[in-house]
């Protein structure tokens, strides 16, 4: 198993379940269209970036469901554990594939977001920044407790219990950036951060990952 | 091991009698500052104890060390108790000082993220059945946890928060006067013997059920 | 060829208080299909985790000299959505290899692209099957293979394994089947 043909393998298998795939962003689209509706169209304005970054954090957590529950109920997992290839790298591939299946669709949605939530261009993008920055690292944070909770009873509820605390700051650093943005000021502080904890967690999360998935599978 | 119930039982009433009697009435704040006695030695415990399980950890993935294993499993009860004690207590103090229970400033969040991270913990102590996975499970989610700590520390210095900065671990050393020094520092020797003597007496049940 | 591929000394490994096993201690030489027979819950699905690295042993040492081993456990580890092909082209991607593969083992041309989830139990069970005869593998570890397979299929599964034997290769395969293979190549472990 060579990680070029593992990764083609997991876009293949994303795309031969793409009904399940769509899911998430379906979810998405309806959260996302609620708070428009429910809110007063004063504040929609600055309540825009927040109520966004939590529907695309809840997206996220729900796609994480699939990510490895299946391998570990066909025991895909355990050919993962025994081929020659060094774990950490299929998984940065698997996970690589799950991005781009899932929360690349999140952006190609936010232009309509700018429609419903009557954003202009300049808040748009500087939004759609701070989730380019910001998701790869909740991915794999999210990615390690699912690798922890894989094949638990409750595996789920225990992903969300375990990803939260861990996903709040990078939120906080993201809307920071969001709202820095939208008083004039420099972002840069807040985009850095964001730009450090990517390359930190992306760099070595694979690695922890692969290890949490042994510690899981023992 | 009991004698460490009775040093937290020595200590802890020698700190409340100094913070409460003996120690200087605040010059700012009155009174009401007393509560800081439990609140302050609470929140440092809190740190404490989650470096303490961080430590052990390391060890229970490094090494697997039987011991280690059952100290990670025995901690985050204790951690989270004084995690949520350090919230409530310092609650009560917000009220009459700030005028409000609560607050979304960086040194409470990253506190309250800490107890959402303990409560995680638990969470996934329970879910496992088998102790020795359960503790090698714990110890990654402990581990990359930790990042929360230096946040938590330095939340007062880097954003400019409703809670007090730093006025002990400084490096002018502290600004604090010395009689209430010496009680916030009894009531945090109390604190610790207490969790030492909980925690030992949960990893001898451990370590008894296992030979047994 | 090395003298043993796999070396277990002293292996013990308990579950919760009470142990599996303990002190087992055999080697895995080229040429020879070890067969683990036992009660259930007797550690041989453990044990065979155990050689596959997949668990880490308690107490006691496993030497490989080899670097692969093809592991094949209750499940087959295959994605039924996609065709045995597709599956196979993951380890393999010489196509008429793994169709070669296929057929060899008594999966007609016709099923070879249809997704798995149309396949019956045991088809899907000589799909995984095909993935172990495909790899280059010389330590095959085997879970209960001939679950869910016909007398046919039974029988195609021995010739490869004596094939594979006699080719320099060996096998763990836990079992409660009896295995008609020549005397020569085959050895038993009994588990308690």
């Amino acid at each position: 198993m060579t990680v070029q043909r593992y990764f083609l393998f997991c876009l293949k298998l994303l795309f031969r379940q793409r009904r399940e795939v769509a899911l998430p962003l379906f979810f998405f689209l309806i959260i996302a269209s609620l708070f428009p509706l429910v809110f007063p169209a004063k504040l929609l304005a600055t309540l825009a970036a927040p109520a966004l970054w939590i529907t695309t954090l809840l997206a996220i957590l729900l796609s994480l469901n699939n990510l490895f529950r299946e391998d570990v109920e066909d025991e895909f997992v355990l050919q993962l554990l025994t081929s020659p290839t060094p774990l950490s790298l299929l998984v940065a591939v698997k996970l690589l594939a799950h991005w781009l299946a899932y929360i690349l669709p999140l952006f190609i949605a936010l232009p309509l977001m700018g429609l419903w939530y009557n954003l202009p261009t300049e808040s748009l993008s500087v939004l759609a920044l701070s989730l380019l920055l910001g998701t790869p690292t909740l991915l794999i944070l999210g990615a390690l407790a699912a690798a922890l909770s894989a094949g638990l009873k409750q595996g789920g509820t225990l992903l969300m219990l375990i990803t939260l605390p861990l996903a709040m700051p990078i939120l906080l650093f993201a809307l920071s950036m969001v709202d820095m943005s939208a008083s004039g000021l420099s972002y840069a502080a807040a985009g850095d951060f964001l730009f450090a904890m990517a390359v930190v967690s992306v760099s070595i999360g694979p690695y922890v990952i692969a290890s949490a998935l042994r510690i899981s599978m023992e | 091991m009991p004698w460490c119930g009775w040093a937290f039982a020595l200590f802890g009433i020698a700190g409340l009698y100094w913070g409460l009697a003996l120690a200087p009435t605040d010059a700012v704040q009155g009174e009401a500052y007393r509560i800081m006695f439990v609140h302050v030695p609470a929140a440092w415990m809190s740190l404490m104890v989650y470096s303490v399980m961080t430590c052990c950890a390391i060890v229970v993935i490094i090494w697997r060390t039987k011991v280690a294993e059952y100290w990670l499993l025995a901690s985050p009860a204790h951690g989270a108790s004084f995690t949520f004690l350090a919230l409530v207590t310092g609650s009560l103090w917000g009220k009459p000082m700030w005028g409000t229970w609560w607050a979304w400033d960086a040194r409470l969040t990253s506190e309250l993220i800490l107890l959402f991270i303990y409560l995680a913990i638990l969470a996934m102590k329970g879910a496992i059945p088998d102790q020795r996975k359960a503790a090698r499970v714990m110890a990654m989610l402990t581990i990359v946890g930790s990042v929360n700590l230096p946040i938590i520390k330095f939340s007062v210095d880097w954003w400019t928060t409703l809670h007090q900065p730093a006025s002990i671990f400084r490096s002018g050393g502290p600004s604090i006067a010395p009689m209430m020094l010496t009680a916030l520092l009894l009531m945090a020797l109390s604190y610790t013997f207490y969790y030492f003597w909980l925690t030992l007496q949960n990893v001898r049940k451990l370590i008894d059920r296992r030979a047994a | 060829m090395p003298e043993t591929y796999l070396s277990v000394k002293n292996l013990t490994h308990a579950y919760g208080r009470s142990a599996l096993f303990s002190g087992l201690t055999f080697d895995v030489t080229p040429g020879t299909i070890l067969q683990v027979t036992g009660k259930n819950g007797s550690g041989k699905t453990t044990l065979l985790k155990l050689l596959s690295g997949i668990k880490m042993p308690q107490e006691g040492s496993i030497e490989w000299t080899e670097e692969d081993c093809a592991y094949l456990g209750h499940k087959n580890a295959i994605k039924t959505e996609l065709s045995p092909l597709e599956n196979l082209a993951l380890y393999q991607p010489d196509t008429s290899a793994c169709a070669l593969a296929l057929e060899d083992l008594g999966l007609e041309k016709l099923h070879h692209h249809r997704p798995c989830y149309r396949l019956s139990a045991g088809q899907q069970r000589r799909v995984a099957l095909s993935r172990v005869i495909l790899s280059n593998a010389k330590v095959w570890l085997l879970d209960e293979p001939f679950t869910a397979l016909d007398d046919t299929a039974k029988a195609h599964l021995i010739r490869h394994l004596t094939r594979h034997a006699n080719g320099g290769g060996s096998a763990v395969v836990a079992t409660h089947e009896r295995l008609d293979l020549e005397k020569s190549l085959l050895r038993e472990l009994v588990m308690a």
